[in-house]
């Protein structure tokens, strides 16, 4: 027998420094727009690594080597559960380890992304970070071209 | 005079709080002691602080075999011969208006006797000598806070504690850069006055605690459930500090605002560190306007917290922007810098008002030093990144 515990959500303070962060629709075009821009930063000392999916991206990496671009959210890794990212303002009610567990139960080996619902009616969302990769700028060029192609077919069809 | 504190940590490496603190305990009429490795600037910051209320000043470094009277100086030899045992204080800390008594607890039992009088009724005497002396803070140096009974009753004598640790690795390079800052003195400061600090002490010893001394026995009932226990005459003498942190802020009544200064008073580093933690939310509601960074750092609440990112980057938008390249890149890091603190600070439902328009102000200034990348993008497989992972419904 199985129960479902309800996930909830509390503001932490102070808030943890930052971890890795996700951006998603522009805030990821610009952040990929932003890594490519800048020869000499983070992504030219590959001290990033990341996932990514349709407009978006998912950025690990020490605080100062993070990038900013508007519309991100920052992410702190659990210090009690490293296996675990949330945003850096939140934890959850439930003990992070038992949250860490059952994610990897459902979605496999972690680390996870736990991202809360923006607003009512909106589920829970899991990023998975198990094929985190250093980011490499031929693969974010492509990733970017991509999207780009992808938006302009949205913009036609 | 939140100008002369500003300008008196400037250069100053996570040293705010200190010169704040000299300017909480002068208000207060109470004495700080400063514990932390040697080279960590607790002089300087001291120092600096005196500067900035034009404060007459006095510094010394206590061994074991320091004699009284290389601190309250030496015998009037021309008094001697006529048969009366007067000192000559010119220039000592009977004379001083804030002193700095390094290795404090290194000073045999004649110092500390003769340092007692002077900290506890602000009077010197010594033979026919006996002076009223003009000090508003003496701060005490220390590495660390002396286990010795003897010596723990004289550190009790020291109402205000802060306990500093070399500049964490994030800050080393503003350390080295700030390094000339440190040196040179030639760098225009603003300056209070210390009729200004005195101003306030009426005030301070006047405030009205009706209001917040329910929360301050709330505070110390959460302390002592959590094994942190404050002596009575602390307890009672916080209270002072709390109505100088009011006073500080142009208020003549204490409320929930100024209940910061409480973790200033718990004797030890690791009780220090549980009293922040135990009373986070009691003091989250906590701010200065006079003391930001001290309130910020006793309560870490996010009034506090946004208080002193607003300063902080509102100083870093307002500097002159460099003609080098490399500098300017520099300052973009900075830039964004401080935005992804912002960011990681605060939901954005929950952003202070006293930094969204900082943060606005951030925004147009990052976009507008933007730098787009070299030719169009090209057309590639359809592949994702390495390592890509699908976002799924939970």
């Amino acid at each position: 027998m199985s129960e479902r515990l309800p996930l909830g959500w509390y503001r932490v303070e102070p808030p943890p420094p930052p971890d890795g962060l996700v951006a998603e629709g522009a805030a990821a075009f610009a952040l990929a727009a932003r890594l490519l821009a800048d020869p000499t930063g983070a992504l030219a000392r590959s001290e990033l690594r990341g996932v990514s999916g349709p407009a978006l991206l998912v950025v690990v990496g020490a605080s100062d080597a993070l990038p900013w671009v508007d519309g991100l959210c920052y992410l702190a890794r659990v210090s009690s559960t490293p296996g675990l990212y949330v945003p850096t303002w939140i934890g959850t009610t439930q003990p992070p380890s038992l949250v860490a567990a059952a994610l990897v139960r459902v979605y496999g080996d972690g680390p996870h992304v736990l991202l809360p619902p923006l607003i009512d009616g909106d589920t829970t969302r899991v990023l998975s970070l198990a094929d985190a990769r250093p980011i490499a700028r031929e693969t974010l060029t492509r990733w970017l071209a991509e999207q780009c192609a992808a938006n302009v077919a949205e913009g036609l069809a | 005079m939140r100008g002369a504190l500003e300008d008196a940590a400037r250069g100053l490496v996570e040293r705010e709080v200190l010169v704040e603190l000299v300017a909480l305990a002068a208000v207060a009429r109470e004495h700080l002691l400063v514990v932390g490795p040697p080279g960590t600037a607790k002089s300087e910051a001291v120092r600096r602080a005196a500067r900035a209320f034009s404060a007459s000043y006095f510094e010394y470094l206590l061994g074991r075999f320091t004699e009284p009277s290389e601190i309250v100086g030496p015998v009037d030899l021309r008094k001697l011969r006529e048969g009366r045992v007067e000192v000559e204080t010119s220039g000592m800390l009977p004379e001083a208006e804030i002193a700095f008594l390094d290795e404090v607890f290194l000073g045999s039992t004649a110092i500390l006797n003769t340092l007692l009088g002077i900290l506890n009724e602000r009077t010197f005497r010594r033979g026919h000598t006996s002076i009223r002396v003009p000090l508003r803070v003496c701060v005490a140096a220390a590495n660390s806070v002396p286990a010795d009974e003897a010596l723990a009753a004289f550190a009790d004598r020291f109402l205000v504690r802060a306990f500093v640790e070399p500049v964490p690795d994030p800050l080393l390079e503003t350390l080295l850069e700030n390094a000339d800052t440190l040196l040179r003195d030639d760098a225009p400061r603003r300056t209070a006055s210390l009729a200004q600090l005195d101003a306030l002490a009426d005030p301070a010893r006047t405030c009205d605690l009706s209001a917040v001394r329910p929360a301050i026995a709330h505070a110390v009932r959460q302390l002592r459930a959590a094994g942190v226990t404050l002596g009575d005459r602390r307890i009672v003498k916080a209270q002072r500090l709390i109505a100088a942190a009011a006073a500080l802020d142009g208020r003549r009544t204490a409320d929930l605002r100024d209940l910061w200064p409480i973790v200033y008073v718990v004797p030890s580093l690791e009780a220090s560190a549980v009293a922040r933690e135990v009373l986070r939310e009691t003091l989250a509601a906590t701010s200065s306007a006079s003391l930001r960074f001290a309130a910020l750092d006793a309560s870490a609440g996010p009034e506090a917290r946004a208080s002193v990112l607003a300063t902080a980057t509102a100083a870093l938008l307002d500097a002159p922007v460099p003609e080098e390249s490399a500098l300017r890149a520099q300052l973009r890091a900075r830039l964004e810098g401080a935005a992804r603190a912002i960011d990681a600070a605060f939901a954005p439902d929950a952003l202070p008002a006293q930094l969204a328009g900082v943060r606005e102000r951030l925004r147009a200034r990052i976009g507008a030093e933007d730098v787009r990348p070299e030719g169009p993008a090209e057309a590639g497989t359809a592949a994702d990144m390495p390592g890509g992972g699908e976002a799924a419904q939970a």
